[in-house]
């Protein structure tokens, strides 16, 4: 049984160790390689954006906190209506914040190819 | 020689990635092309499982040699391309020839560039799988343990598979000469 599979073995081998196929065309290396490159630079400024997005993200969260900070002030003696207008825009850019900073973190942390 | 590539291109040195492109795009294109059987639909399988690889380089961990993760990519692409396309065109049917190798002796009857024409045309007939399997173990040497890593099979499967590889390889070859024969004479 065994005999009988080295001659299989033996035989498969030497039929198809002539029928190997190599790559046939020429200009394959050079074609792939300018996709890598262009592969790298998209890489490299889509690492610089999410720099960016942070940077900005940041900017805002600040800004937002100054806002809330300062808003309280701003209300006073304002009518009723306008401190509701006020109220709605922060909570309006809390939501905006929080659902940024998912998409921010799922682009940085969980990149998918 | 692969760790000393890996470590410029991830250092940000890209034409060092030719190497990789020089070293295994022959051995990856014959693999996809046992897969998906057309040299166009391979090349484009072996070119995205380079950029895949060249994606994930920073993944590769080293617990396995380069060839052996970069293969594994290119055969996970063509199985893709195949199941994508529906490349299977082979239809097993009710032949049922008895053949061994005393009986298929191939040198005697054809010559050199004929017989790889054969082969590769009972390449072709095969299904995918299995000409995988065949160029895996024949072709490029690995072993069942090897070929069970690069294809995510189990033992048993990769067994099987080469079983009914060969015994459809002895089929189609066996067919493909006798018409020759007939022609022949």
């Amino acid at each position: 049984m065994e005999n009988n599979n080295n001659n299989h073995d033996s035989y498969f081998r030497e039929l198809l160790s002539g029928s190997r196929r190599d790559m046939p065309f020429s200009d394959f290396e050079d074609e792939l390689m300018s996709e890598i490159r262009r592969e790298y630079e998209k890489n490299s400024s889509f690492i610089k954006n999410i720099k960016l997005s942070w940077l900005f993200f940041f900017l805002g969260m600040i800004s937002g906190m100054i806002l809330v900070i300062i808003t309280p002030g701003l209300a006073e003696g304002s009518s009723d209506v306008q401190v509701n207008f006020i109220y709605a825009g922060i909570i309006f850019i809390c939501l905006f914040i929080l659902l940024f900073t998912e998409k921010l973190f799922s682009i940085s942390f969980h990149r998918k190819y | 020689m692969d760790e000393l590539y890996i470590r410029k291109v991830l250092d940000g040195d890209i034409d060092a990635f030719k190497y990789f492109v020089h070293q295994y795009k022959d051995r990856a294109f014959n693999l996809a092309f046992s897969v998906l059987k057309n040299e166009f639909d391979a090349r484009d399988a072996v070119q995205e499982a380079y950029i895949i690889a060249f994606r994930k380089l920073d993944k590769f961990r080293g617990k396995s040699k380069f060839s052996t993760w970069f293969f594994r990519i290119v055969i996970n692409e063509a199985l893709k391309s195949s199941n994508k396309y529906g490349k299977e065109e082979y239809i097993a049917d009710a032949r049922t020839y008895s053949v061994d190798p005393g009986h298929l002796e191939i040198n005697d009857v054809v010559s050199r560039d004929q017989q790889k024409y054969f082969i590769d045309k009972a390449m072709k007939n095969i299904p995918s799988n299995e000409a995988l399997a065949l160029t895996l173990f024949y072709m490029e040497e690995y072993t069942i343990e090897e070929i069970k890593q690069l294809t995510g099979w189990t033992e048993s499967k990769v067994k099987v598979l080469l079983h009914r590889a060969r015994k459809n390889m002895y089929q189609e070859l066996n067919i493909l000469l006798s018409t020759e024969k007939k022609t022949l004479y």
